[in-house]
């Protein structure tokens, strides 16, 4: 029951009260532990909060100290190594992506599950990599936090070549982003002066290249896959 | 002039980098920060006062919110006023849990009506913020008595001793206020 509450009666204002902070002492006590055992008087405090922060639009903004940034992303980064390990530990996701792309499930979430660490929730952006012929699809996963990449192939790669991953940067030019192994895969760290670029919507291709990758920078074989990278 | 308000475009644009944020993506979480860490320590530290103090509580304001960026949907209001209110509540935590005499509260120098600027009050008003408008609709001695224990971070008893003015007086200035305050922002369905 939300009824609205009566100024002259003072139990009725006390989640209003406690919402603008007027309680001290034992009465902000006792407000706080209502809250936590009381649903219902804990949502009318909140409704009190969210009518009263407009107000706080009247207080000047005032630049934080560069120490205060440090400081948060200490803990943020603390917290973040407690809690988990690789981008790539969601293994229902990658299964499900590999089902979409092909009928080769097993190898590719096998292979991914080798590196399964503590499961987390991370900052992860992927790109299914379609085949542009009859070889071999790629998955790319990407963790921004870490910079790091793992691309897997689904398919049979090709063994006389060596496939090399690309990005096309904002003005179309390839930049390459490694040579993968014999069997499509590779995981590493992202060069720190391409990270910016793997943006939402960053095309990522694979071409196949002479043994070592291209030696000009830019492929001189085939494009055998491409797609898009986004947000998972 | 600093621009005080956040249009919606921003406020869509903060909603994505807390979903980003609760996806445990710290670039977008650096973005956030950037973007709001001036409004947050601003409130930090009108309620706290000394910036050693206002620099703790919005630490603290920023994990939290960090931890809870997952939590925050669009019926908890905006984004940048469900992140300051997580701010304000980090600040009046400390507040309340200060020794009295070391309490920052030597009425001779704190500004006895806490009422915005007029270039904050402007650009409040310019936002068309319904509770701007609403507080300069309640009585003056009302806003004024909200003002100082929603802004200040004053108790009933600490803002009746910086009026001058006897403890149920004020009591009753802040209820009336927040009745009258829920009144018109509720455009009148009032009791």
């Amino acid at each position: 029951m939300t009824g609205w509450p009566d100024p002259d009666d003072p139990e009725s204002m006390l989640a209003a009260e406690y919402a603008v902070g007027a309680l001290d002492g034992e009465a902000r006590r006792a407000a706080e532990q209502r809250m936590a055992a009381d649903p219902a008087f804990r949502a009318e405090v909140e409704d009190w909060s969210r009518r009263l922060a407009p107000m706080l639009d009247e207080i000047a903004p005032t630049p934080a100290p560069k120490r205060l940034w440090r400081r948060v992303r200490r803990r943020i980064e603390a917290e973040s190594r407690d809690s988990g390990g690789r981008l790539w530990t969601n293994l229902r996701f990658w299964r499900g992506l590999a089902i979409a792309m092909s009928g080769v499930v097993a190898t590719a979430a096998l292979a991914l599950a080798l590196l399964v660490d503590r499961p987390q929730q991370p900052a992860l952006m992927v790109a299914p990599l379609a085949a542009e012929g009859a070889g071999p699809g790629f998955l790319v996963g990407y963790d921004r936090n870490r910079g790091e990449m793992i691309v897997h192939a689904i398919g049979d790669a090709q063994p006389s070549r060596q496939p090399e991953l690309w990005l096309i940067d904002d003005d179309g030019a390839p930049r390459s982003l490694g040579v993968l192994d014999a069997t499509g895969r590779a995981v590493r760290a992202v060069p720190a002066e391409l990270r910016d670029s793997l943006t939402s919507g960053r095309t990522l291709a694979v071409s196949l290249e002479p043994v070592g990758g291209s030696p000009i920078g830019s492929p001189t074989g085939p494009v055998i896959a491409v797609g898009a990278l986004r947000f998972y | 002039m600093r621009d005080n308000a956040i249009s919606a475009a921003d406020q869509a644009e903060l909603a994505a980098l807390l979903r980003r944020a609760g996806a445990r993506d710290q670039v977008a979480f650096a973005e956030l920060y950037d973007r709001t860490s001036a409004k947050l320590f601003g409130v930090c530290l009108r309620i706290l006062k000394t910036r050693e103090m206002a620099e703790e509580a919005a630490q603290e304001a920023y994990v939290k919110i960090w931890r809870n960026a997952e939590r925050y949907a669009e019926q908890r209001g905006s984004p940048i006023a469900w992140m300051a209110v997580i701010a304000r509540n980090q600040a009046i935590d400390r507040l309340r849990a200060m020794p009295a005499p070391a309490r920052p509260l030597d009425a001779r120098h704190e500004p006895i009506d806490p009422a915005p600027t007029p270039e904050a009050a402007a650009v409040a008003r310019g936002e068309a913020s319904r509770l701007q408008r609403c507080m300069d609709a309640i009585e003056a001695r009302q806003a004024r008595a909200l003002r100082l224990t929603y802004l200040e971070g004053r108790t009933y008893q600490q803002a009746a001793d910086a009026l001058s003015t006897p403890l149920n007086t004020v009591k009753t200035w802040v209820r009336r206020g927040l009745i009258a305050l829920r009144s018109c922002l509720d455009d009148g369905d009032g009791p």
